[in-house]
Parts: structure tokens; C-alpha cells; sequence
């Protein structure tokens, strides 16, 4: 039962679909959605509500709650259930509550519903059945045939509409809306029903017929589709004359600015005299719908009359023309309109606003707009299912980000405007890897005294930046640094639950050194280890690093040599090379791993290990050591290769390559270190021509 | 001198079976040839066996022998592999023309074990009943496109076993697999033949490849591996071209119904680009929504279309180094629209080599 169970599922969506029974075959998200200007809303993909609608007729039929299983009964219904048998799975829901109802005509229809979706749904099947016309044929005339009570009758109709549909057979499908189903009481199977017949609209490229039906079903996708295919062919000017308040006008509206905007971003002056005439051919179209917008603004024939002037404002904007847009914009507050501008209006006013000179409030008046307007944006521009989050991230994410970044910048305060470009797109990247630990540490104190005005204020707020993360993330550069002492204190303050939250966990937790010295193990099984316990690990690195160094300068000769020498491994093992940490493995982009000082002071400890010591094992392992610790970062590091199963290196530079080269003049082919170590026996087989 | 002659005539004797015995050796398999019965072939690869009077006439002129026709492809839905993209049979073929199945499984079928086990089984089954279901006869050879590459080629070729053995179940005899040219330096799959894929060959999305349809720099350093490959193999060449558009050398989409000689809406900038001049919708391909379904000026469209030449060329660099495996040339793919773009000696010369 389970694996039957499973054998269906894939076959149920598609069901599901053919039961939804839509016209255009639009299947995706809402795509009526531009970045930047919107006067159109989103509307929903009807979909899901049309399986409700099947789910829910059924039930009321059958006197059943609609639930999940019912759900499933209708999802999971196929022919078989229909069939009397000791079948031993069991038996669907529907189908047994209509028998013990002896409800024998529903029962009827359901078992020809199941029929048609088997038949559409046949080639979806590892079981294939050819599926002739002849055979949708025969299920019509079954349902010609078929008498049903009253409380059937229009579900019976639908059933003949979608196997018509299959058919082709639009004159048919039009008869039966006609003749029937157009007369009937506003309901959800009448929609469904002129859905079909919007369908026929559409696939004759009646578009503006199939139009008007799509807008009363709400049915989002169609009405994209719809949308899409008239932009293709309808001139906006026509339009307007036409019909001064024609559906397809915003989203004609909508496309023009999309138009505009993306051509205002583009480079062209790469091709020369062509883009020049690009440039200018663009120019004169986009001034040729902006007349137009404003004879209709003129004109006042068009009831949405804010949506025009909207559109002339945001053209305006986005051409450099920020004080004429600020009061095209402001003019536009006061028109008649439908309402679904006066967001925009509010953010394109912000944008322009931003860039104008003087500008339109007092300084510090002006500065708690812009934080009012962060603060707007923070708080709904996050938040997907609000039908401004498309629009608010494109503007903050292009326009308003722009501007606003300059009005900061223009302050000359650094830690402000790192705060702007961090609330803009909440990227640490710039703080991991550019930022100078000083400027860090400034940035930390001005947002633990909670900025300064309004705007600095606003920015602390929704920065998100704990002193968790301060601390962590200063203590971490210190240790690249190799400040050990300065890092502590950090290290210290971060609190376990902020480590736990991390999501980096893994990468922090305890582990030992490796039994040998200069290696690490297959970066595959670090993925695969259980994470038992979360320590604050880089400060007790700290602390060790600290106690090393005390012993090492109280130690003399040999013992020196053998102090350095493992607190050399310890800095290798908690550098990108190593895995005491593993925290490079986090990411290829991780700062730690491109700005991680650890080889470097590996380095320092591993010469000095040299310079005390007469010991030639010492001196081989210390070469070793310095062989396998990649100084010049990145380029020379150990990769493994999953395809080729085989280790490799590229060709080490500057005391690396001394060190090899040293290794395998000083030591023999033969020698225990060659068989110990991977990376020794594949730089030999990988560089040997190099010797 | 008797006992001479008596050697003399047993070993004219021994060397006249040999000689008989080869003939009929020689007579069984088609000479000079790797794949069984050689002939000119076509790739079907679209959604409906619709044939145009003048893809018939192209069947029939150059005596394309065989089809290899698309079925359906595997790809994984809900994490089972399931059967997609199947062929709507509106039409027939021309009945001399023997029709080899095709399936294509998707890339991630091979990434898992689920349901794996039986999809030989389901594979065989299904490209039976579709072949006889619409009046096909039962199909004895089978090929599966797939593109594999080391870290699945262990979980594919046991694939290709249990297919097999499936396959022969349901009445099949030969089981052969497309094999892409970086594939040549990798161990054979477990089939009879292999039909190399001589295009596809470069980056179509990189906005400075002249043709990612095929190109000799692309091909040449694949070549190597031709002669020691221990698969026999025929050609699969391609006959079809594409518009690829790029907007900010990014690429965006492959235009399909565009016309690029409209000089109102493209500015050729050399032979193979243009540039979109014009504010222009991308025809309907069921994936252009808006907002990103237009074509804006300064966008760059790159035509690409394998001259007749190279295509010769690369075609005698095969037979070079592998003389017999063009005795079986396949064109992808069978469209009119593709194939008019070259002329019917080019296409003759394709198949035969002259």
C-alpha cells in the first residue's frame, strides 16, 4: 500500500491540476511583479482554491467534513476504487460513504471524473496507455448518457466542459456555456466554467475578450499571460483613445517603466554610433509616453489620473530630474486615483529627495524623514507576503540604496556610513574581510552607545549587530593578527548561546590536535562528526596560545626547539591549512580563510624551532613542517580531488619550496615521513620533474 | 613429393574454409562498419511525431534508415524517477525506416538510489508498450542519453547492465548510449555501441564562444581518445542552430521565433551577432514572464550555426582517426527549419562522407 500510495503521488499533482481546470496552462508565481514601478496588485494563482472547491463539493455531498482525508480520498481516487473486490488496501473514503449512501448517480459521475483525469493524466504513468480522442469521446458520451439529480447536474456539466476541452471541440464548450452554465447563480463552478471560455478567447487571441473574465476570476497567471500577449500588440495611445480606463492600461504603464528604467541603466556607449542612436531612439520613446501620460493627467478623462502622474514622476527620477520629480510627485498626491500609488508616490518622493539640493525640510527634520523612512522600510519591506516587498526591496536595493548612501556619505562618518550599507543589504562581508579591527572596534562602541541623532539611532536599531557579534568577530581578528592578549578579552565576553546560534557550530566545537603533527585528516570525515558539545573555543586557543608562549620563553636549547615546534602545529592546525578549528571549511569565502594570519605565525615558530636545535629529526620535522604550512595562502593549499580520489598540491613557493626541496636532498625516498604523509608522497609524485 | 603435395592440397583445402568462412563473416556484419546495419539516421527530438511533407521528403531523398526517436525522458518527481516529456504520436513514420527508442534520463536521476532498482524494468516496459501502442514494432535495440560523469558512472553502467538484461525480457537485443566527447577519456559504458555526440561542445552562456554548437578548437583536443576508445561508435552531428540572447553579457534565454534579419528590430554587428535595436517582447516559449520576457536595445543576440565546412571537416577528423565509425552518421535533430539551412548535397555529404 505504501509504495502503491507513493506510485500515485507523483500522478496526483497533475490531477489535482486537471481538475483546476484553467485555460491559458500558466503555471508559475506571480510575474506581473517590476522592481520598481507597480500599479497593478498581485493576484492569486486560483489553482489551490479550485482543488478546495472539488474537495469541498464532495464533502457537502457526502455529508463529509473536508478534511485532509477527504483530500486524499479525492487526491488519491483512481478507477480501481470503483471496482467491487477483495482488494486488500483500503478503501477510499469518498467511494465507500457514497456506496453505504447509495448515492449510485454520484457515484456514477465521481467514477467518470476519475476516468477523464486517468485518461489526461496517462502519460505521466510508468504504465503507458495511448490516449486516442476516440477515448475522451467515449467518456462523453458515457456522460451524455449519465442522468444525475439536480444537486449533480452542474457538476455533471463541468465534467462534459473539461472533456470538450480535451476534445478541442470550442463550439461545443461555448454551446454549453451559452445554453447553460452562463445562466447560472454567481458560484465557483460557474467561474471554473467561464474560465474554459476565457480559455477559447484566449487561444483565439481574443485577448481583450478573455481579459475582462480573467480580472472578475482573479486568476493571476492567465491575466499575466493575457497581459503579456496584448502588450505585444496593443499600441498604449490606441488604448487610452480607445478606452481611457481599459484594463490593460497599468500594466501597458507598468512595462514602459520597466523599459525606461533598465534602459537608464544601461552602458550605452560600448557600440558607439549604434548606441548612440539606441540612446537617442529610447530618449524620444520614453518622452513620447511621458507627453502622453501628461495629456492624460491634462485631459482628466482617466479615473486613475495619480497612476499617470506617478509615472511621468518616476521618469523624471530616474532621469537625473530629482527637484521636478519631487513636485510632479507631490502634485500627484492630490489627483484622483485608485489608491494603489500612494505608496509609491511616498518612496519615489524619499528617492528624489534624497539627491536634492537644497533640500525640501530643515536639516534635522529632513534627518528623522530618512530615518522614518528606514525605519518604514525595515519594518515592511521584510516582510514577503506584503505587496510592497517587491517594490521596496527594488527601490532600497537600487535607487533609494543609492542616494541614501550618498546623503550619508556626505557626513563623513565612517561608522555611519558602514551602518547605512549594512542595513541596506545586511551583508557582513565587508566587515569580516575589509573592515581594519580599529574601525571595528569604533563601530562596536558607537553602536553600543546607540548611535548618534535620529538617523544614527534608526540605523543602530536595525543594524541587528549584538556585541556578541562585536566581540566574537574582533576576537577573531585579533587571533589573525596574533594578538593573543587583546583577543581574550573579547573572546571572553561572547556569551554560549550566541556561539550555539552561530550556525557555525560544527566548525567551533572541541577537538585535538591531530595525532601527527603537520596533517590534517580527510576534510570529508569533518563533516560527518556529531557535534557534542559548543565551547568558546577560540578564546581557550587564546588561552593556550598564551601558556605556550610563557613556557617557551622560560624553556632553553632542545626544549625550546620542541615548544615552538608545537605551538607552530597549533597555529598550522587553526589556520585554513589545518583542522583543529576546521572554521575555513565554513566557506570558501570566509574571511578566515582569506585573511587568516595563523601560517604565517606558524612559520615564525617553526624557524625558531630551527635556529634552537642540533637534533636532525627535530630539524626534519620542523622542515616538515614548514613544507606542508602554505604561507602564501590559497594557491598552495592541499585540495582533494573527489573525482580523481587523489590528493594534490600546486608547485609551493618561497619556504615551502625550501623546505621540500631541503626534505628530499636531506632525507631518503625511504624515510618513515614520506610513508606518513599524504601530502609529501603527492608533492613528490605531482612536482617531481620540478626537483 | 606425394606427401608434398598432399600437404599442399590440405592446406589449400584449410585456407579455402578459412577463405569461405570469412566471406560469410564478412557477409553477416556490413563492412567497414561499427554499429549493426549502418545507416543514414536522424534524431526525433520533439514533443510530437508530427512529420512535415518536406521532413518526409528528406527521409525518403536520402534514405534515412533509421530514427532515433525521443520517447520520453526519466526525471525525478517527488524524489521517484518518473516519466516525462513523453511523445504524442500524431503522425507515422515512413514504414522502411527502423525506429530506434530514445530516453533521456535527466541528471539527477543518477544521484540517488531511490527507485533506481526498478527502473530498468519500468524503462524496458514502457518504451515497449509505447512502440506497440501506436503501431510500432517491438523494439530490439534501445538507446539511453545520458550525461555521466565519474561520480556517477559506477551507479549508471550497473544501470546499463540491469537494462540490458530488462530489455532482453521484453524481446530487445542491442542496448546503445550517447557518449558526449569528455566522456571519451573516461571508461565505456556497458553497451553495443555508442553514438558520440559531436556538439554541445562549448560554453553557451559564456558571451565570447563563437559557437558552443561545435567548433574544431572545441573538438581537437578530444580526438586523441578516438582511436584506443574500446566502444564502437557512430557520428551524431548537428544540424540545427539557435539564437542565444545576452543582456549585459548575460545570457537570458534562447530565442526561438525571432526573426534576427529583421533589420527594424536587429543591426547585424558581425556574421554571427546582432544587436536588438527595438523594445521587443520574446515570443511565448511557455518560460517568459514579464518583466523578463523582452528583449531590450542594446542586447546582444549571438546566431550560432555549424557551417556546412566545419562540419565536413570534423567529420573527416573522425573518419581519420576512426574509419569506420562514420559508416553511420545520426543528424540531430529532424526539423525542416533546421534542415533547410543547408543544402541537400551538404546533407549527403554528411551521411556518405562525398
Amino acid at each position: 500500500m505504501k509504495n502503491f500510495k507513493r506510485y500515485f503521488l507523483a500522478i496526483s499533482l497533475g490531477l489535482l491540476a486537471t481538475t483546476a481546470g484553467m485555460a491559458c496552462g500558466w503555471d508559475g508565481d506571480d510575474p506581473s511583479f517590476y522592481d520598481l514601478f507597480r500599479c497593478t496588485r498581485p493576484l492569486p494563482n486560483l489553482q489551490d482554491q479550485h482543488t478546495d472547491e472539488s474537495v469541498q463539493f464532495w464533502g457537502r455531498y457526502a455529508g463529509l467534513p473536508a478534511d485532509d482525508a477527504l483530500k486524499d480520498a479525492v487526491r488519491y481516487l483512481r478507477l480501481q476504487d470503483f471496482e467491487d473486490g477483495d482488494d486488500e488496501t483500503l478503501p477510499n473514503l469518498l467511494v465507500s460513504t457514497l456506496r453505504e449512501q447509495g448515492k449510485t448517480d454520484g457515484l456514477a459521475l465521481l467514477q467518470l471524473n476519475t476516468e477523464l483525469n486517468e485518461l489526461v493524466e496517462s502519460t505521466q504513468f510508468w504504465y503507458y496507455q495511448k490516449v486516442t480522442p476516440e477515448q475522451y469521446q467515449e467518456v462523453l458520451d458515457k456522460a451524455n448518457k449519465l442522468k444525475v439529480g439536480k444537486d449533480l447536474a452542474k457538476r455533471l456539466t463541468f465534467l462534459k466542459m473539461r472533456i470538450l476541452s480535451r476534445l478541442n471541440d470550442n463550439d461545443a464548450m461555448m454551446r454549453l456555456w451559452n445554453n447553460d452554465a452562463s445562466q447560472w447563480e454567481p458560484s465557483e463552478i460557474r467561474d471554473r466554467m467561464e474560465g474554459y471560455v476565457a480559455g477559447i478567447y484566449f487561444r483565439k487571441g481574443e485577448y481583450d475578450k478573455a481579459l475582462p473574465i480573467y480580472f472578475r476570476l482573479r486568476d493571476g497567471g492567465s491575466i499575466s499571460l493575457c497581459v503579456n500577449r496584448m502588450l505585444d500588440s496593443t499600441s498604449i495611445e490606441e488604448a487610452y483613445q480607445k478606452d481611457p480606463n481599459a484594463m490593460i492600461l497599468p500594466y501597458i504603464l507598468e512595462d514602459y517603466a520597466n523599459y525606461f528604467y533598465h534602459a537608464s541603466q544601461h552602458d550605452y556607449w560600448e557600440q558607439g554610433d549604434d548606441d548612440y542612436k539606441i540612446w537617442t531612439k529610447v530618449t524620444r520613446e520614453r518622452e513620447g509616453v511621458v507627453a502622453l501620460a501628461e495629456k492624460v493627467v491634462a485631459e482628466g478623462k482617466a479615473k486613475d489620473l495619480q497612476m499617470w502622474q506617478t509615472f511621468v514622476g518616476f521618469m523624471q527620477l530616474i532621469t537625473g530630474q530629482e527637484n521636478l520629480a519631487y513636485q510632479t510627485l507631490t502634485k500627484a498626491e492630490d489627483l484622483p486615483g485608485s489608491g494603489s500609488m500612494d505608496k509609491l508616490i511616498r518612496h519615489y518622493k524619499f528617492a528624489a529627495s534624497l539627491a536634492m539640493d537644497p533640500k525640501p525640510e530643515e536639516p534635522e527634520k529632513f534627518e528623522q524623514y530618512v530615518a522614518d523612512e528606514i525605519k518604514y522600510y525595515k519594518e515592511v519591506g521584510h516582510f514577503l507576503n506584503e505587496p510592497e516587498h517587491g517594490v521596496l526591496n527594488g527601490l532600497y536595493g537600487q535607487e533609494i540604496a543609492k542616494r541614501l548612501q550618498a546623503y550619508v556619505d556626505q557626513r563623513q562618518d565612517p561608522s555611519l556610513s558602514f551602518l547605512t550599507r549594512y542595513v541596506l543589504d545586511s551583508n557582513s562581508w565587508e566587515l569580516d574581510h575589509q573592515t581594519p579591527t580599529k574601525q571595528v572596534q569604533e563601530l562596536q562602541y558607537y553602536v553600543k552607545h546607540g548611535g548618534d541623532g535620529p538617523l544614527g539611532e534608526c540605523l543602530v536599531r536595525y543594524c541587528f549587530l549584538s556585541q556578541d557579534f562585536f566581540n566574537e568577530l574582533i576576537g577573531t581578528k585579533l587571533i589573525r593578527e596574533g594578538n593573543y592578549e587583546e583577543a581574550k578579552e573579547y573572546l571572553e565576553k561572547v556569551s554560549d548561546d550566541y556561539l550555539r546560534g552561530k550556525g557555525i557550530t560544527p566548525y567551533l566545537m572541541k577537538r585535538q590536535l591531530p595525532d601527527t603533527p603537520f596533517q590534517r585528516k580527510d576534510r570529508s570525515e569533518i563533516w560527518d562528526l556529531d557535534v557534542s558539545e559548543v565551547d568558546n573555543i577560540k578564546y581557550q586557543f587564546c588561552l593556550q596560545v598564551l601558556s605556550m608562549k610563557d613556557w617557551l620563553n622560560e624553556a632553553k636549547g632542545e626544549k625550546k626547539a620542541e615548544v615552538a615546534f608545537t605551538l607552530a602545529n597549533m597555529l598550522f592546525q587553526a589556520s585554513p591549512a589545518g583542522d583543529l578549528w576546521a572554521i575555513s571549511e565554513y566557506s570558501w569565502s570566509s574571511a578566515d580563510y582569506h585573511y587568516n594570519e595563523m601560517n604565517d605565525q606558524a612559520d615564525h615558530y617553526l624557524k625558531l624551532a630551527l635556529d634552537c636545535t642540533d637534533d636532525f629529526d627535530m630539524k626534519v620535522k620542523c622542515h616538515f613542517g614548514l613544507a606542508a604550512n602554505p604561507t602564501s595562502k590559497g594557491e598552495t593549499y592541499l585540495r582533494y580531488d573527489h573525482d580523481k580520489k587523489h590528493y594534490y598540491i600546486c608547485t609551493p613557493e618561497g619556504p615551502q619550496r625550501e623546505a621540500y626541496n631541503w626534505l628530499h636532498y636531506q632525507t631518503k625516498r625511504d624515510s618513515p615521513i614520506y610513508e606518513s604523509c599524504d601530502w609529501l608522497k603527492c608533492y613528490i609524485a605531482d612536482n617531481y620533474e620540478a626537483y | 613429393m606425394q606427401y608434398r603435395l598432399l600437404t599442399f592440397a590440405k592446406n589449400s583445402c584449410l585456407m579455402l574454409c578459412w577463405g569461405i568462412l570469412l566471406a560469410l563473416v564478412c557477409a553477416c556484419t556490413p563492412r567497414g562498419s561499427e554499429v549493426p546495419e549502418p545507416a543514414n539516421a536522424v534524431y526525433y527530438w520533439r514533443q510530437e511525431l508530427k512529420l512535415t511533407a518536406d521532413e518526409r521528403a528528406f527521409l525518403e531523398r536520402h534514405r534515412v534508415g533509421k530514427v532515433y526517436l525521443h520517447l520520453f525522458d526519466v526525471v525525478r518527481r517527488n524524489g521517484e524517477p518518473s516519466p516525462a516529456t513523453t511523445l504524442q504520436f500524431v503522425d507515422t513514420l515512413p514504414p522502411q525506416t527502423q525506429v530506434i527508442p530514445t530516453v533521456f534520463l535527466a541528471t539527477n536521476v543518477m544521484n540517488d538510489t531511490t527507485g533506481l532498482s526498478a527502473l530498468p524494468r519500468l524503462i524496458a516496459q514502457r518504451v515497449r508498450q509505447m512502440m506497440e501502442q501506436n503501431g510500432l514494432s517491438t523494439p530490439t535495440e534501445l538507446q539511453i542519453d545520458f550525461d555521466w560523469t565519474r561520480r556517477n558512472q559506477e551507479r549508471y553502467f550497473d544501470f546499463l547492465g540491469k537494462l540490458r538484461t530488462a530489455f532482453e525480457a521484453e524481446g530487445g537485443t542491442t542496448l546503445s548510449a550517447t557518449i558526449r566527447l569528455h566522456q571519451l577519456g573516461m571508461k565505456a559504458p556497458p553497451v553495443d555501441y555508442g553514438a558520440l555526440m559531436v556538439y554541445n561542445v562549448g560554453n553557451l552562456s559564456d558571451p565570447d564562444e563563437e559557437c558552443s554548437i561545435l567548433s574544431e578548437k572545441r573538438v581537437e583536443p578530444y580526438l586523441r581518445y578516438l582511436p584506443s576508445y574500446s566502444l564502437p561508435l557512430c557520428a551524431a552531428l548537428p544540424v540545427y542552430s539557435w539564437n542565444l540572447l545576452f543582456h549585459d553579457r548575460r545570457l537570458t534565454c534562447i530565442l526561438r521565433g525571432v526573426d534576427i534579419g529583421d533589420t527594424a528590430r536587429f543591426k547585424p554587428i558581425d556574421a554571427s551577432h546582432y544587436l536588438s535595436v527595438e523594445y521587443q517582447p520574446i515570443p511565448p516559449t511557455g518560460v517568459a514572464m514579464r518583466g523578463e520576457g523582452r528583449i531590450f536595445p542594446g542586447d546582444i543576440v549571438r546566431h550560432e550555426f555549424v557551417p556546412p565546412t566545419v562540419l565536413q571537416s570534423v567529420r573527416r577528423s573522425l573518419e581519420e582517426l576512426r574509419p569506420k565509425m562514420c559508416s553511420q552518421v545520426i543528424l540531430y535533430h529532424l526539423d525542416e527549419n533546421q534542415l533547410k539551412q543547408y543544402s541537400d548535397e551538404e546533407l549527403q555529404a554528411l551521411f556518405s562522407g562525398n
